[in-house]
């Protein structure tokens, strides 16, 4: 099995904050959001992953990593992309402060289904969420069918991060954690929030952020 | 074959105080099992049988001839493989026409093997479709059939008549090929004969929910069958069981929206059978409740379910399997992790300090056995509930990468709503946080915390974390990983002469305990031969028409004896030479053996709060 992930870990006692933010995972099935996770989390990848970590449903990790004198600690909600449990999801984003929307690049539907997601979340999620939308299979070049320039596209009109992901090669599975870690006001948790309650908000959300996610809030293509 | 069997007096000899109730009392699992003096009237087509009557039968039996299915088979008598011989008698038309035209058409002398019972029906179900089920004439029925079938032949004409009935007709040596290329589906033909059993859910509006093998689309015309054929005897306001063609047997569960069929040349009893198809519509439930099941068919009939129930074929992929191996599923009861009670307590115990006021159950099952159940006193959980979850269990290999959290209905619980269950292996490494190298898939222990409240993950989360250490403080991982290392005891334990294996279960608790498989049930195929005549003796005791206290068989290769009071079932294996007052000594010995080991087997008190 592949090596363990190089993300920094949290130096312990060194860092000067403890931020901690809840990350929710949202995509069709089988666009490999449990891959990335376990590609993030312990430096994993199985090729033939079950649906979904606990078996088509949602899954909760926690990883590290360390930004600057900032240690960041993300609660990852990895659901099930079934349909069936659509009606599920709001509970796993509302007070969340980041999103990964994943697509597969080789599958135009999942694709599709990712716009759907980044509208849902722009509409009803906390309005400060940071969105990151992620290209997943981008090892399978041969069979791709979403281009790098389109969703590139799309993703600056709605203001998200956007790379294109393997978490079979593990390529830029720890950068887009770690654009997201950039990306959120790091407020110290240690005081009100704690461990993220499902629907508890952080207060430190209310900073504007100077691009993207919040801007693009409500008008979408 | 010798065969004694014998009516006994009220069995002597109670067990266990009543008391000791772990799990539902099973009375409320005869609404599973299909009972033969069912009020409604009901009846069996025996098609090719001996001759059955009955108004109803025979109404079904015109009907069939309608389709051009004779009940007559004078010429059939080798219907083994008839079904997977392409050329046979039944298919005379097959380098010419359609498969339809020679359904229809009044000269041919149809075989009786499933093929043609099935191709038969085919011609029928298209009438039926189309027109409603009433008996329509072979005309309409060749015309209609034609019309429908034709799109589906598209391969080349030559082959035309393969083509359509590729779906059901197989060629001999297509084997399981057909499993593996799903793209040209309808070059392929699908062997189903060459399996011996076959589960189909569809719609009542005939479209296919799932198959055990080969690809659900490529069966639509069988699903039209199947649905015709239902719906044609719900006309009557009558019930389809079962229909028996050759070795095979078919039984059909009408539930709700979907009918389930169970398709099978293995022996089992119709009672077997349909129990089994219970099952995997407790599994369909278990993923989407019954009021989103009836909803969804209430607002669109043409809905197709395999959206709703996407990504669970494993889990009806495992529970057909397990059905056919594991006893508990039979029995209607689980099996226990042998462990001390005093162990067993404090690991009940840990389970119930400080616990979530939402807590319902929490249990721990090692590798499908229960190590402990905690439940509240005024719930008891129903044992074809827990094994709905050993089979959750079972069949995900990785809820050991992660905590999950996962929405569960247990039918028999409450089959209109969710229950919520934090699911984590307490010896596989959860925590990423620590030094510890990543490694995961080795969890054993899983720890299953189930409540009402979908808000309480992260509550239970918690309280998995406090189990752990508590479990690590009182050295209870260890005792359960030690019993999990030693294996399960032996026959050569319980030291009776002559006695190979034996199933016993305590009716009081719903458990059941048996030996390891020694010689000479060493070979899959022995064991799943002993299997079945465990199935069959369970069958024979349980019959509705004629149901026993006492079943002794002497066969050639091992003597069975079936045993039932109202506090246990018991089935043994003998060597072929035992006598049946041998047999019956020796199992009074083994109930002695088991009284001395019961409160390590079993779990007897309740743990309930």
């Amino acid at each position: 099995m592949a090596a363990r992930a190089p993300a920094q870990r949290a130096a312990p006692g060194g860092a000067a904050k403890i931020c901690q933010f809840k990350l929710v995972l949202l995509g069709e099935s089988a666009v490999g959001k449990s891959s990335l996770v376990l590609r993030f989390v312990k430096g994993q990848f199985h090729e033939y992953q079950e649906s979904t970590i606990g078996g088509n449903f949602s899954a909760f990790l926690t990883q590290t990593v360390c930004l600057d004198d900032t240690t960041v600690k993300f609660e990852i909600w990895d659901t099930a992309g079934q349909e069936r449990y659509h009606s599920l999801a709001p509970m796993y984003y509302r007070g969340a402060q980041a999103a990964i929307v994943v697509y597969d690049v080789t599958n135009a539907d999942t694709f599709a289904r990712a716009k759907t997601w980044v509208k849902e979340l722009q509409r009803q999620a906390s309005p400060n969420i940071v969105i990151a939308l992620a290209g997943n299979k981008a090892d399978l070049s041969v069979k791709r069918v979403v281009e790098y320039e389109e969703a590139m596209a799309y993703a600056e009109d709605n203001g998200l991060l956007f790379m294109e992901t393997s978490a079979k090669t593990a390529m830029n599975v720890n950068e887009i954690f770690l654009a997201i870690a950039k990306k959120l006001p790091k407020t110290d948790s240690r005081g009100p929030g704690g461990v993220a309650a499902p629907g508890g908000a952080q207060s430190g959300n209310v900073e504007l952020k100077p691009d993207g996610a919040k801007a693009a809030g409500g008008k979408c293509c | 074959m010798a065969s004694e069997i014998e009516f006994l007096g009220e069995a002597p000899g109670s067990h266990y105080s009543g008391d000791a109730l772990l799990l539902a009392d099973e009375e409320a699992d005869d609404s599973v099992s299909v009972s033969g003096g069912s009020s409604t009237p009901t009846s069996q087509l025996l098609a090719g049988g001996v001759g059955s009557a009955g108004p109803d039968t025979d109404a079904v039996a015109s009907a069939l001839q309608a389709g051009d299915l004779e009940a007559d088979r004078d010429d059939d008598d080798d219907d083994d493989d008839g079904a997977a011989n392409p050329s046979s008698s039944s298919q005379p038309a097959a380098t010419g026409g359609t498969a339809a035209a020679t359904a229809a058409s009044p000269a041919r002398r149809p075989r009786l093997a499933s093929t043609s019972l099935k191709e038969a029906l085919r011609a029928e179900a298209s009438v039926s479709s189309r027109s409603g089920a009433s008996a329509a004439n072979a005309n309409a029925a060749a015309s209609s059939a034609t019309a429908g079938l034709a799109p589906a032949a598209s391969s080349p004409a030559s082959n035309n008549s393969a083509s359509s009935t590729a779906s059901d007709k197989p060629a001999p040596q297509a084997a399981h090929q057909s499993d593996s290329v799903v793209e040209s589906a309808e070059d392929i033909p699908f062997n189903w004969a060459a399996d011996e059993k076959h589960i189909f859910i569809l719609s009542n509006a005939g479209k296919p929910i799932y198959s055990r093998y080969g690809s659900e689309d490529r069966l639509v015309t069988m699903m039209g069958v199947i649905q015709a054929l239902v719906s044609f005897v719900q006309d009557k306001n009558d019930t389809l069981r079962s229909i028996i063609a050759g070795d095979y047997r078919f039984v059909f569960l009408s539930k709700g929206p979907i009918i389930l069929v169970a398709v099978a040349r293995t022996g089992e009893s119709e009672m077997h059978l349909s129990s089994q198809l219970h099952i995997v519509y407790n599994q369909i439930i278990s993923v989407l409740t019954h009021t989103q099941l009836t909803s969804i068919f209430e607002q669109r009939r043409n809905y197709d379910l395999r959206r709703m129930l996407a990504g669970t074929e494993k889990f009806f992929d495992s529970l057909i399997t397990l059905v056919d191996s594991d006893p508990s599923f039979f029995l209607t009861a689980v099996r226990c992790l042998p462990l001390a009670p005093t162990i067993r307590n404090t690991i009940g115990q840990t389970l119930q300090q400080n616990r979530p006021a939402d807590l319902l159950f929490a249990m721990m099952i090692a590798e499908k056995q229960l190590v402990t159940l905690v439940r509240p006193k005024k719930y008891p959980l129903h044992p074809s509930d827990l094994l709905l979850i050993f089979n959750l269990v079972n069949a995900s290999t990785s809820f050991s990468a992660a905590e999950s959290w996962i929405p569960l209905c247990l039918p028999k619980f409450n089959n209109r709503g969710f229950l919520h269950a934090h699911v984590s292996y307490l010896d596989a490494d959860l925590e990423t946080d620590a030094d510890a190298p990543a490694r995961s898939g080795s969890g054993r222990v899983c720890l299953l915390l189930i409540t009402t409240n979908k808000d309480l993950f992260f509550v239970l989360s918690e309280f998995r974390k406090q189990i752990l250490q508590s479990l690590q403080a009182t050295q209870s991982m260890e005792a359960i990983q030690d019993a999990l290392d030693r294996e399960n005891y032996r026959i050569a334990h319980v030291d009776i002469a002559g006695l190979r294996h034996f199933i016993y279960k305590s009716k009081n608790t719903s458990q059941f305990t048996q030996p390891e498989l020694e010689a000479p049930y060493t070979t899959p195929e022995e064991r799943q031969r002993l299997f079945r005549q465990y199935q069959h003796v369970h069958s024979a005791i349980h019959s509705t028409a004629r149901p026993l206290k006492i079943y002794f068989n002497n066969g050639s290769k091992e003597a069975m004896l079936g045993w039932i009071t109202t506090n246990f079932e018991l089935y043994a294996t003998f060597g072929p030479l035992v006598t049946k007052s041998g047999a019956i000594a020796a199992v009074n010995r083994l109930l002695q053996w088991i009284k001395h080991e019961e409160d390590k087997l079993f779990i007897l008190n309740a743990q309930v709060f």
